[in-house]
């Protein structure tokens, strides 16, 4: 077996014991690894109706094909659980060195089950894990955590971990690694603090077996050489992921007051350029990544001054940013370095926080509620002190700590029309109404809420083709051409791949697809072609999809809040649109393969993709 | 008439300024006003104004830019030959990606 040990670990926190497995290759084949090999476990192993916070949901950590390999931007891993915030299929992924560092150690990946009766952490250094005591973490941040693992382990190893927010089980708490890096999505920190599971530290030195070394040194070369040369490259190196900003914001999709207005007029002070004028101290790089997008920084000015860390992240400057109408850089700053220390999900976060900012102004939200905080659209300070409340779920903390859906549901009086997530995860920033197929992507993302999943920003928002599919052009934006769809739908079925190989989405931006493929063959000794490589990623994503089904996902999900299909944007490019989502919609279904009354993938398409066994479930 | 130019992200540099405003004849279109900034703002060799590229820097490609007109992309209008209006904001970007 090439790009993989073949082996996982599988530890019982119920029972403290850890025990390792063998993974078929015809599995590691089927699923592509990562999050592919894990979702099949999650569908395997996870009854249907397990609670997400209880010991029968499983925490399935996943490195990939590539994950660590010479080639470009392939440092990244899965987990995979059941997710507290949708309560359907959860997914985050995150780059850094850990996923190569863990991968080093000689394993593929581990599946956590059961819960452990007190705090612990799980120490895995070349071929051996073992179970330790980690009441002495409990409490800590993810810093004080890493740095004590450090000091207790050896500075070699690295940490993936939860802050406070995963142990008071936040619905949207990140596991962190590497620091400033988070598997954010879907609140699997708070499932990993569920177990009682603090943190994983690992140091290897076992190499992946390749395919064919030499021949992967040279292609990988020339794909460094093209990236080398792409201005994407450039852009995001000089930028970071902000650098999208002001392209979204001059399209009037920059979500602003909590998706009240499309256009945030003080971009200027928080964009790509004023990051980079202001705070940027260094680039950060993930494992072999020619890319650099990440934000070394420091506040050097005003109250917050001295603090640092990494980003702010694109997301994090919208949600923080527009959503909270606010333009004081510093401030959104801080809020991020706060929600990288106690791992919380920025997007999740900022979102919520727009939301209850909404709730304030209409007086749904009273003092009463929120012991006397004035929680107004465009006050600084509030972001930051909420953030902290957020995190030790402390006063009106312990509400937003459960998220936009959570809160509307128990708030009512209409707060449901403004409560911007889909399926429970909080949506990220990009006004669909100023890109139709967003709002498509938003409605059929198998997380929820999610810009990642298709990434159809990137041909609409941005104006970056996809090499990685046949066509991603989209003529005009405003308008919902069902012709169309089969963009996002093959861009939903390769990107997938990229969570399961093991490899940053952004190289899809910038190389081409039988480029990649080769690249993955020469890795594994596979013999896919492009249209078979994206076929696996269609099988997974079908799969993940399944699995939510079984857990009482039907077409009536696939929506998107109120305020987007029925009030219109009220200024800049897109004033007047609201998605037009049904007739997209259906076409989606019809080119999936989708029941369209039940939302589940019909057993012909599931036995096309060689999944007879899940179309006997579901269909049974 | 008058317009107004915003060039994002590295154009800055190039341009020297966030905001340009022109003054242009009625009905002039985008290749036309492209023509005028090559001329006047400091963009010599580095715009080529016939289709709308740009020459970036030593060792590049020539990459397309993103042009947009009060926000919508010429790509979805009559591309250079698009027409401008008094007061139009005339957006230009270099390849950008992330968020």
């Amino acid at each position: 077996m090439y790009g993989c040990h073949g082996k996982l670990l599988r530890v019982d926190l119920s029972n403290s014991k850890v025990n390792e497995e063998e993974i078929p290759e015809s599995m590691h084949r089927k699923y592509l690894g990562g999050a592919g090999l894990a979702t099949r476990y999650l569908w395997d192993e996870v009854p249907k109706g397990a609670a997400p916070l209880g010991p029968e949901n499983k925490l399935i950590f996943m490195a990939g094909s590539l994950t660590g390999v010479v080639a470009p931007s392939t440092g990244r891993f899965s987990i995979v659980a059941k997710s507290p915030q949708t309560g359907i299929w959860g997914q985050a992924n995150s780059g850094g060195r850990w996923g190569v560092d863990f991968k080093r150690c000689g394993y593929d990946g581990i599946i956590f089950e059961g819960a452990s009766s007190k705090p612990v952490y799980l120490v895995v250094e070349d071929n051996k894990a073992e179970l330790k005591d980690a009441s002495h973490l409990w409490g800590k941040n993810v810093p004080e955590t890493t740095g004590l693992l450090k000091d207790e382990l050896g500075e070699k190893f690295n940490v993936a971990c939860i802050g406070q927010a995963g142990e008071n089980l936040v619905k949207y708490a990140a596991v962190m690694n590497d620091l400033g890096r988070a598997a954010g999505r879907c609140g699997l920190g708070a499932v990993m603090g569920s177990k009682n599971l603090k943190a994983i530290a690992v140091r290897g030195s076992i190499k992946t077996p390749v395919s064919n070394p030499e021949e992967l040194k040279v292609h990988s070369k020339k794909q460094y050489e093209l990236m080398d040369e792409a201005m994407l490259k450039m852009a995001m190196q000089a930028f970071g992921t902000t650098v999208v900003l002001d392209l979204v914001s001059v399209r009037g999709g920059f979500p602003t007051r909590n998706w009240q207005s499309g256009v945030f007029e003080y971009s200027d002070d928080i964009n790509g350029p004023a990051i980079s004028d202001n705070i940027l101290t260094k680039n950060i790089t993930c494992f072999a990544c020619p890319i650099e997008c990440g934000r070394g920084t420091e506040i050097s000015k005003g109250k917050y001054a001295g603090h640092k860390g990494e980003g702010p992240e694109y997301e994090t400057v919208g949600t923080f940013g527009g959503m909270c109408f606010i333009n004081d850089l510093e401030a959104i700053t801080m809020a991020g370095y706060l929600c990288n220390d106690y791992g919380i999900d920025t997007i999740s976060a900022g979102n919520t926080i727009a939301f209850a900012m909404e709730c304030y102004e209409k007086g749904i939200l009273t003092d009463s509620d929120t012991g006397g905080i004035a929680i107004n659209f465009g006050d600084p300070d509030v972001i930051v002190d909420l953030v902290h409340l957020i995190a030790r779920r402390e006063g009106v903390g312990d509400l937003l700590a459960e998220g936009t859906m959570r809160m509307s549901q128990k708030l009512g009086q209409d707060s449901e029309d403004f409560a911007m997530h889909v399926k429970g995860l909080e949506l990220p920033a990009y006004d669909s109404r100023a890109v139709q197929m967003t709002g498509l992507t938003y409605a059929t993302a198998n997380r929820g809420g999610d810009h990642i999943t298709a990434y159809v920003q990137g041909p609409t928002f941005v104006d970056a083709p996809f090499l990685m599919i046949e066509d991603s052009e989209i003529k005009d934006p405003f308008v919902a051409d069902p012709s169309e769809v089969k963009v996002a739908v093959d861009l939903e079925d390769m990107l997938t791949t990229f969570d399961c190989v093991g490899a940053c989405k952004f190289m899809g931006l910038c190389l081409n697809a039988d480029d990649w493929v080769k690249l993955v063959n020469l890795v594994t000794g596979w013999d896919f072609d492009t249209a078979e490589y994206k076929q696996a990623g269609e099988r997974v994503y079908n799969l993940a999809r399944a699995f939510s089904n079984r857990e009482g996902l039907t077409a009536e999900g696939d929506t998107l809040p109120k305020r987007l299909l029925e009030e219109p944007l009220p200024d800049g490019p897109a004033e007047g649109h609201v998605n037009e989502l049904s007739i997209l919609l259906d076409k989606y279904y019809q080119l999936r393969g989708w029941d369209e009354q039940t939302g589940k993938p019909t057993a012909e398409k599931l036995r096309e993709l060689s999944l007879d066994d899940i179309a006997a479930e579901i269909w049974s | 008439m008058e317009v107004v130019v915003k060039p994002y992200l590295f154009l800055r540099q190039v341009f020297g300024v966030n905001k340009v405003v022109l003054d242009l004849p009625e009905e002039a279109n985008v290749q036309e006003l492209l023509q005028v900034l090559r001329c006047d703002y400091g963009m010599p060799e580095k715009l080529n104004v016939a289709d709308g590229q740009l020459i970036f820097m030593d060792g590049y490609k020539p990459v397309g830019l993103t042009i947009l007109v009060n926000g919508y992309n010429i790509k979805q209008l009559q591309g250079l030959y698009t027409t401008l209006n008094d007061g139009a904001v005339i957006s230009l970007f270099p390849p950008a990606a992330g968020g």
